[in-house]
């Protein structure tokens, strides 16, 4: 069984516009791709794609490995219409076609928020994300989350162990990804402050790397301050943007807060091609 | 296994789950499995296992030496997803029944050589203060129906948690193809100062 998608098809996909939009594939983009039944092994099925451009084929395997496999074969084994399998074989082949067409430079952000001390009080959780600039485009993985409270029983620190892994393609080096942070402080009635901002610059070297983000709260006037005392609570930020932009921190009086710790590793691909040095 | 144009790397895991920390517990087992992404899959060796009980040594360090071996390969075409082991250690309570006494995770290493990791172990805790009674009353400790959450990154907002201790665990990694498929792991200061360590 062979089929071909024909352009009109890949154009309504909308995962595909950006792809048939590029310059490299000049808006015809075939993709091509059947199943094949080995004979010996029960049920097993193995499945070949193509996609062909303007150049000659941009890109062609089995689907040996790949992420949407799983899924493939369910559709195979049940005989389902092979427009469903399209489906999926588009949505697969799309993001890696896109990065291949472009041959764009990766970059992968695998790692932990391990922990945090340092502040005045444990019982702390933290919220995150990553901000890129426009050129980067993320192609797996999750850009921000929140981690769990841990009440440490021995020492200070708090541990959160929170998993990061992230896959990105850009097509530039500005707005290297960065990493922000906040750690708030969870009291025994649920109840949550603000204890510290921070950011940092994910690393460009490759390898593995362990970091120490320093963080900061905002200070009120000595009567917010001396409310704070008594009530909690505290002032914060009104746009989070502040936590990594220089621009408008001048207005601001900050005091120090604890650090957060982090392991991430850093695995670039293709970067060497551009001529770029890390 | 030699070929000019690799399809996939292979990232080949040797260690042990060496020794715990657990300052209030004793007589201590663990479990440990692999978590990896759809990309990854295991070529050889063993991908969960239980170690044996063991108790405290009599020296001042109080740690419980387990010793015990992990050894898998595994195979993917993208680092996405990346293997972590994740461990989870058992004990008994004061009346005999198994509770857990703590989960934790880590990534595999990323670069070859010889490497130790210390993971903090946590509990999750009741969220209720009702169900924090009751659970003390039956004895019974909220546990994670999978032990494998804990190598999620999603859905962890909503978890309390006690860390309690921690387990070290020695990795040995071998890489094949990585760098062949383009993917670059070290730093060029690292590997030239591997290069002089070997002449």
């Amino acid at each position: 069984m062979i089929f071909e998608i024909s352009n009109e098809y890949l154009g309504t996909l909308p995962s595909c516009q950006s792809a048939l939009s590029s310059s490299a594939c000049d808006g015809k983009v075939r993709l091509e791709g059947g199943a094949a039944e080995h004979c010996g092994a029960v049920g097993s099925s193995s499945l070949f794609f193509r996609v062909v451009g303007v150049g000659g084929v941009l890109e062609e395997g089995s689907l040996e490995g790949y992420s949407q496999l799983v899924r493939l074969v369910a559709l195979v084994s049940l005989r389902r219409s092979s427009q469903q399998l399209m489906d999926a074989l588009v949505l697969l082949v799309n993001e890696r076609t896109w990065s291949k067409a472009h041959r764009m430079a990766e970059l992968h952000i695998i790692g932990q928020i391990i922990g945090a001390n340092g502040f005045p009080q444990s019982s702390l959780f933290c919220k995150w994300g990553i901000q890129t600039g426009g050129a980067w485009r993320l192609l797996s993985g999750l850009k921000e989350g929140q981690t769990q409270v841990d009440i440490p029983q021995i020492g200070e620190m708090a541990y959160w162990s929170h998993p990061i892994d992230l896959h990105y393609s850009t097509k530039g080096l500005q707005g290297w990804p960065k990493l922000h942070l906040q750690v708030w402080h969870q009291d025994s009635f649920g109840r949550c402050q603000l204890y510290g901002y921070g950011y940092c610059h994910v690393p460009s070297s490759p390898g593995q790397h362990r970091l120490q983000c320093v963080t900061w709260r905002p200070v009120g006037t000595w009567q917010e301050q001396l409310a704070q005392m008594f009530v909690g609570g505290g002032p914060q930020l009104r746009s989070p943007d502040l936590i990594y932009s220089g621009a408008d921190r001048y207005r601001l009086h900050t005091e120090a807060m604890g650090t957060v710790e982090l392991e991430l590793c850093i695995i670039l691909r293709h970067f060497e091609r551009y001529g770029v040095e890390s | 296994m030699t070929s000019n144009n690799p399809s996939v790397f292979l990232l080949m895991v040797n260690g042990q789950i060496e020794t715990a920390n657990f300052p209030e517990y004793d007589d201590l087992y663990c479990k440990y499995c692999f978590v990896y992404g759809h990309d990854w899959a295991p070529t050889a060796g063993l991908e969960e296992g239980i170690s044996q009980i063991t108790s405290k040594g009599r020296d001042s360090s109080q740690s419980l030496v387990w010793n015990f071996p992990l050894d898998i390969t595994f195979k993917s075409t993208n680092p996405f997803g990346w293997p972590q082991v994740v461990v989870s250690v058992y004990g008994p309570d004061t009346f005999g029944n198994d509770v857990v006494r703590g989960y934790g995770a880590v990534h595999v290493p990323f670069t070859p050589g010889k490497h130790t990791r210390t993971i903090p172990m946590f509990v999750p805790e009741s969220t209720s203060r009702l169900q924090r009674f009751t659970s003390w009353l039956m004895g019974r400790r909220p546990e994670f129906t999978d032990p494998k959450v804990v190598a999620q990154g999603e859905g962890r907002e909503v978890t309390r948690v006690r860390s309690q201790g921690f387990v070290t665990i020695q990795f040995n990694i071998v890489t094949k193809d990585m760098k062949k498929l383009g993917y670059d792991v070290t730093t060029t200061e690292q590997t030239s100062a591997t290069r002089l360590a070997g002449t």
